[in-house]
């Protein structure tokens, strides 16, 4: 009876000793964790285990451009050149500055079968564009927010006074309004170039695009994997998706997944 | 006709006359002036004594330019009049000039010094007819003398010498070579040929070829005539735009031998020499666009029909040896502009910008060119390199047309050898050998979670807000403030209140003490807070007058009896001091600040 006793308190304190280790193992595992061993992986060339690791983060609702470069980096290394495009294009959106994105992205955009020129801009619009990419979105909405408080202390000062406005406190007024102007115009544009528009990434190494929402439609023409379309409309498993040349076509969902 | 009408031309200027010296100046010759004349100046002083002549300064003249001069001739007479001798001297100076174009010319006045003394001439005015550029009409020959001539100088027309210019096609391509020929037919024995005017080529790249007007001179009849006919120049141009485009004429000064008009004279040749202007007739040339459409990339501007010729010096090298590969592009047309044919190199070979090895025209009429291109190529690696052929694009006018050359060349062996690349061979700019991803990023900090966009978090919204809630108050509090430091009247009423709260306090710590301190706090708190609401010294206010404050405050009856009996009591218990009860204290207090309440309220 005692020794029975005894067996079921090891077994009790055996169990706890599990549960806190398990509960170790738990903590020891974290996102940062997770992420420097898919790191670790990919140095070693173990191509699947860091793109489980990375992938496995994603479910955490993380929304790192370093992970979606990373995962984007481990799809082109294991071939799988969709992926890797639909990441890189998530981790620019959430960083547009890095020139690594844009290098990685335009080499694997080099690998794929269909070529479509893509939006460039050249000369002043481009280097606005790098400038704006540069200060980020949300630098750009701290900018106006800081503006905007500056005007209100302004308005305050000068309306309080028995003086009013000044021709300096007044210019200076116009001044900051303009500022203001144009650095919502350019957040604006910002955020409507990288978020605006609905965009997917094809994923199946190849797809037709019919003339609508259905397989008894003509097929227009045919995308291959990695192409990025941009989403005009959905419909009942259904994608209408356009291209920069003009080609509209509907493809179905499950072939495309949202930048 | 013609002559009566040049008669409208004023050939000689009025004698300016003062003392004996006498300046008059004219233009030779006096008939008819063409604008291949040479017009000569003459401005000649004639007196008994001629001091010191300054050269005359020209004015500046219409449809005129100086070519010579002045050349002066002095002649010297003496005549017998009645026994004494009397001398006369005279001084020429004579300027060359030649007409700019047709139309009128003038001379205007100007002024000739002579002894010091400005002695101004007449305008001279003159018409200038077109000259001829062409072969004389048909009709007897112009060199011939003719008698019905009046004047004694050079009406060159009568020289049957012009010169012609002339381009090989007058509608082309833009880059594409024509040459430009300039011919001077003489039926007179030519003695001197100079350039007068050679016109600059806008539009246009132009190279001078070599031309011998004794060697290539040549017989040619036109309008019944026999020519000698020299080549003077040559020039091979190429249009650099398109549009029409106008040559402006050459014109050359050329000295002929005139015949005399003395029969015996004629017999041997003799005659003097004269000196003449001709003139081309401007030139036309169309130059056409080339079309956008096909033109390829590596097009550089050669217009013409060429051909390719590609060739490497060795097949076999070892490794870090150098090949010397020629690319040859020969045929008819231009290739001045031309840049050279595209080279790409493979993988592990060093190809060095090319050098121009020969650049040439060719052809006997100077139409055709050959450019010879040369690269050095060093493999980097050993096995067998193909270099992809060299191409190069060029306009074809026959076809209107884009074509493409490509020159093939041979494999290379690059063998190992010691296995050394040359190190100053392989010198040049680090280039990437294959391209690849950028590695991971690593992690620094916390990897971030989602969010959503900035501004869509309600405490961004709220911070934009703001300002625009705050702007009003912010603006009320400061004026508010500003009123407060500026104006003491306000700043009294606006404390009337809080001060008399105070006194109360006051007055009620001190009630256990001295009743008289007690009321004398109690009534200054009550008097001090009207003055203070009406901005007036406390000092000196009386019962009337605190009571027309009050009134004209709108303070009704009641309260005002209320405040005059609260201020009576006090006054009353500060000079009766064990009149008030103990528990009155209490009551004062309150009634004092029930009265301060209704006047705040009212007021």
């Amino acid at each position: 009876m005692t020794r029975r006793l005894v067996n079921a308190g090891l077994s009790i304190a055996i169990g706890l000793l599990v549960l806190v280790g398990a509960s170790a193992t738990t903590r020891a595992d974290s996102p940062e964790d997770t992420f420097d061993a898919a790191c670790r992986a990919y140095d070693q060339g173990h191509w699947d285990a860091a793109a489980d690791g990375f992938r496995g983060l994603l479910r955490y609702g993380l929304a790192d451009w370093r992970l979606e470069y990373n995962l984007a980096n481990t799809e082109y290394k294991r071939g799988r050149l969709g992926e890797a495009i639909l990441h890189y294009e998530r981790a620019r959106r959430l960083n547009p500055a890095d020139a690594e994105i844009v290098a990685n992205m335009a080499l694997a955009r080099a690998k794929l079968r269909d070529v479509v020129e893509d939006d460039n801009a050249a000369g002043v619009l481009q280097a606005v564009r790098t400038a704006q990419d540069r200060v980020g979105v949300s630098a750009q909405l701290v900018l106006l927010l800081a503006c905007v408080w500056l005007m209100a202390a302004i308005v305050s000062w000068c309306g309080s006074r028995s003086g009013g406005f000044t021709p300096g406190w007044g210019w200076s007024l116009a001044g900051l309004l303009l500022t203001s102007f144009l650095v919502f115009l350019s957040w604006r544009a910002t955020w409507s170039r990288l978020e605006g528009t609905p965009r997917a990434v094809i994923l199946k190494a190849s797809v037709e695009a019919l003339a609508g929402p259905g397989q008894n439609n003509a097929a227009l023409f045919t995308l291959h994997e990695g192409i990025a379309v941009t989403i005009e409309s959905e419909r009942e498993g259904w994608l209408q998706v356009s291209l920069p040349n003009g080609l509209t076509g509907w493809v179905v969902r499950d072939a495309a997944e949202r930048i | 006709m013609i002559r009566s009408l040049l008669a409208l031309a004023l050939f000689a200027a009025t004698p300016v006359v003062a003392a004996d010296v006498q300046v008059s100046a004219s233009i030779l010759p006096q008939g008819r002036i063409s604008e291949t004349t040479q017009v000569r100046l003459i401005i000649r002083i004639d007196g008994s004594a001629i001091p010191d002549v300054g050269t005359p300064k020209l004015p500046a003249m219409k449809n005129l330019q100086i070519t010579g001069g002045p050349s002066t001739a002095r002649n010297s007479s003496y005549t017998f009049d009645n026994g004494r001798i009397v001398s006369s001297s005279s001084l020429s100076l004579t300027y060359v000039l030649t007409p700019a174009g047709k139309g009128p010319a003038e001379i205007p006045p100007f002024d000739v010094i002579v002894g010091g003394t400005a002695y101004r001439t007449q305008a001279l005015r003159f018409n200038v007819e077109a000259g001829r550029s062409g072969p004389a009409p048909p009709g007897p020959a112009p060199g011939m003398p003719r008698e019905d001539r009046g004047d004694d100088d050079g009406d060159d027309a009568s020289v049957d010498v012009f010169l012609q210019a002339k381009l090989g096609a007058t509608s082309v391509y833009s880059g594409q070579p024509v040459r430009l020929d300039v011919t001077m037919y003489s039926a007179a024995p030519v003695n001197g040929f100079t350039w007068a005017d050679v016109p600059s080529l806008p539009g246009l790249w132009s190279e001078d070829l070599p031309v011998d007007p004794g060697r290539d001179r040549r017989v040619v009849t036109m309008n019944g005539r026999q020519y000698n006919a020299y080549p003077v120049a040559r020039k091979l141009v190429v249009p650099t735009g398109s549009g029409p485009l106008t040559i402006q004429p050459f014109s050359a000064q050329v000295q002929v031998h005139r015949p005399t008009r003395d029969p015996f004279g004629a017999f041997f040749s003799l005659g003097g020499y004269v000196n003449i202007v001709r003139r081309t007739a401007a030139l036309k040339l169309d130059v056409k666009p080339l079309p956008e459409t096909g033109r390829p990339a590596e097009f550089s501007g050669a217009v013409g029909s060429f051909r390719m010729k590609a060739t490497a010096d060795r097949t076999a090298v070892d490794l870090g040896e150098a090949v010397a590969v020629k690319v040859t592009i020969e045929g008819e047309g231009s290739l001045q502009s031309a840049a050279a044919p595209k080279l790409t190199a493979p993988p592990d070979v060093k190809i060095y910008e090319p050098k121009i090895l020969d650049d040439a025209m060719t052809g006997a009429d100077h139409l055709g060119a050959r450019k010879t291109w040369e690269w050095v190529v060093v493999p980097l690696a050993p096995g067998n390199v193909n270099i992809p052929a060299p191409t190069f694009a060029y306009f074809d006018p026959g076809t209107a047309s884009y074509r493409q050359l490509r020159g093939d060349l041979p494999e290379l062996s690059v063998r190992r050898g010691n296995g050394v690349v040359d190190p100053v061979a392989s010198r040049g700019e680090v280039q990437a050998n294959t391209k690849d991803i950028a590695f991971l990023k690593m992690r620094r900090g916390a990897l971030q979670e989602a969010r959503p966009p900035l501004h869509r978090r309600g405490w961004f919204l709220a911070l934009l807000v703001l300002p625009f809630l705050l702007t009003p108050a912010g603006i009320a509090f400061g004026r508010r403030r500003e009123r407060f430091l500026t104006d003491h009247g306000f700043a009294r009423a606006r404390r009337a209140a809080r001060t008399a709260a105070k006194r109360l306090d006051r007055a009620a710590k001190r009630a256990g003490g001295s009743p008289a301190a007690f009321h004398e706090e109690v009534a200054g708190a009550l008097v001090d807070y009207v003055a203070d609401r009406a901005n007036r010294k406390a000092a000196g206010l009386t019962y009337d007058h605190l009571d027309d404050i009050l009134a004209a405050k709108g303070v009704p009856e009641e309260p005002r009896r209320r405040y005059r009996a609260c201020l009576e009591t006090c006054d009353f218990a500060r000079f009766v001091p064990d009149s008030g009860r103990p528990q009155a204290v209490a009551e004062l207090v309150a009634e004092a600040r029930t009265i301060l309440r209704a006047l705040e309220e009212v007021a």
